[in-house]
């Protein structure tokens, strides 16, 4: 009998890792729709003489930030989320002998990088985290579209993919992370980590880079610069919407293996409870509620497509805990403000061809500061936690905000300068007006003929 | 290189079973970083001489 009851438990241990392993795998295919609806949206934003230079940089930002996210990207996720020291943290799950341990792509620790029959779990959680990472790459690329190197850009695309942003993951998305211990920062969704660093990192390659050939007039007014096709751009932005379904379910930490927070209860990755249910009735209330913010004032189907991201982005931090009224009045806000934000931002001089420091950056922000207006006191850790450990407070939800802006702009603002001094940033002038794929991509995008009339550039 | 193990039963130990995991699996990454490394590198001085072009 007792052997009865081993066996059956076995069995269903076997099943429950099997379904933990597909359940992250399945993870890896829908974020990929995030980058079908990059490639879409960009290249739909962008004007017939640049199309193809678009899409081959937001392949390369893929490419190059999967490939250094495998190098040392994942490494940088378990070393550092108690702070540059590299100790180790309270639930001696992060450090740098811990990184060294478990995710470094030779010596001992490549046993965890590679084909083991013994561990379901590192190939598939490094896959997720791999796509966060490009997500975040990718994020950024939009706002710097028809004037930035390809060489250069993917450069920065791989400092934010696989440093900044994960620096910031391992200090506010990481149960050991300081700004979760010492502040209680709540991000479950990554508005911070992700879309704030994004964003803001955007913002300071663009003070750099300088804005598109025939973007500002002379008195500093500018002109709308539209690109060649917003069908693509908006099912573009569609695409990113259902890919965003897989970024959000990849979040939560399934109940019952070794590396689970519970045995029969699904945690946030920072162990709180959580339900796939929950993200049910949240995101598409955010989709719904940034749609009708955005439709508003703006009735323009790009702006309403995006005030469906920025609707997510707004209730990232807590999709876990709001209820579904309070999504749709904060996701409507996010949409409404958007617009209104980005003429903000290009009254400053600053050329955001698609919104990106507006959508990702100061919807994230204010994110994570409305999660801390509405859930102080909630615990910021699950049951294991330290006695002292800090709960979701407006200040700690601030603070974090800020250390995110920090991470995101300095290391976009240093890396561009960087590049530009050594003339690896902007195209030059005359190839922006010639259009960037007849100067450098050997293909055609409409070869039975649609040219940019003269007046774009 | 070559088979690691002392047989595929073996491999159901936490135990990595990719060709280099003997120890070899270091070279391959470095070679992948080198690798990297160089098609950045000719990926811009190409891109630069077709900016050049076009000046």
């Amino acid at each position: 009998m007792e052997e009865q009851i081993a066996a059956v438990i076995a069995s269903q241990q076997v099943t429950n890792t099997f379904f933990a392993e597909a359940y992250y795998f399945l993870t890896i295919p829908l974020m990929l729709l995030i980058h079908v609806g990059f490639l879409s949206y960009e290249m739909g934003a962008t004007r017939v003489k640049n199309v193809l230079s678009s899409g081959i940089k937001n392949l390369l930002a893929f490419s190059f930030t999967i490939v250094t996210f495998y190098f040392f990207g994942w490494w940088f996720y378990w070393a550092l989320p108690t702070g540059f020291t590299g100790s180790e943290g309270y639930m001696a799950i992060s450090g740098i002998a811990y990184a060294n341990a478990i995710a470094l792509p030779w010596g001992e620790s490549a046993q965890y990088m590679g084909p083991n029959m013994g561990d379901h779990a590192s190939g598939v959680f490094w896959g997720a985290f791999a796509l966060f990472a490009a997500t975040t790459a990718s994020i950024a690329s939009g706002a710097l579209i028809e004037r930035i190197q390809t060489v250069g850009f993917v450069i920065l695309a791989i400092v934010l993919g696989s440093f900044a942003w994960i620096i910031a993951a391992a200090w506010g998305w990481h149960a050991d992370g300081w700004l979760v211990t010492q502040w209680g920062f709540h991000d479950f969704g990554a508005a911070g980590c992700v879309h704030a660093v994004a964003g803001f990192f955007a913002l300071g390659v663009l003070i750099n880079l300088g804005p598109r050939v025939g973007k500002f007039n002379e008195d500093g007014s500018a002109n709308h610069i539209a690109g060649h096709n917003m069908m693509a751009t908006v099912i573009g932005l569609m695409l990113i919407i259902v890919g965003f379904f897989g970024f959000l379910m990849a979040c939560i930490i399934l109940p019952g293996e070794a590396w689970s927070w519970y045995g029969d209860a699904g945690t946030t990755i920072y162990g709180t409870p959580m339900t796939l249910s929950a993200l049910g009735f949240n995101i598409v209330m955010a989709v719904a509620g940034g749609i009708i913010g955005a439709w508003v004032f703006t009735k323009d189907p790009f702006w309403m497509m995006s005030g469906a991201l920025a609707g997510i982005i707004s209730v990232a931090s807590g999709l876990d805990i709001y209820f579904p009224s309070t999504v749709f009045i904060i996701s409507c806000v996010a949409g409404i403000i958007i617009k209104p934000c980005a003429d903000w931002l290009e009254g400053l001089g600053i050329d955001d061809a698609v919104g990106a420091v507006t959508i990702h950056g100061t919807i994230g922000v204010f994110g994570m500061v409305i999660l801390g207006a509405v859930a102080s006191g909630y615990p910021a850790l699950g049951a294991f936690a330290p006695e002292d450990a800090a709960t979701i407070s407006f200040t700690g939800q601030v603070v974090s905000a800020g250390v995110m802006f920090l991470v995101g702009f300095i290391p976009g603002y240093l890396v561009a300068l960087l590049l530009k001094s050594v003339g690896m940033l902007r195209v030059p002038d005359a190839s922006q007006v010639l259009g960037l794929d007849v100067v450098k991509v050997p293909a055609q995008a409409f070869p039975e003929g649609m040219n940019s009339p003269e007046s774009d550039a | 290189m070559g088979f690691p193990l002392s047989s595929w039963d073996e491999s159901f130990a936490d135990i990595g079973m990719f060709i280099g995991a003997d120890g070899g699996a270091g070279w391959w990454t470095v070679i992948a970083v080198v690798m990297t490394i160089v098609i950045l590198v000719v990926g811009n001085i190409s891109e630069q001489e077709k900016y050049n072009k076009h000046e």
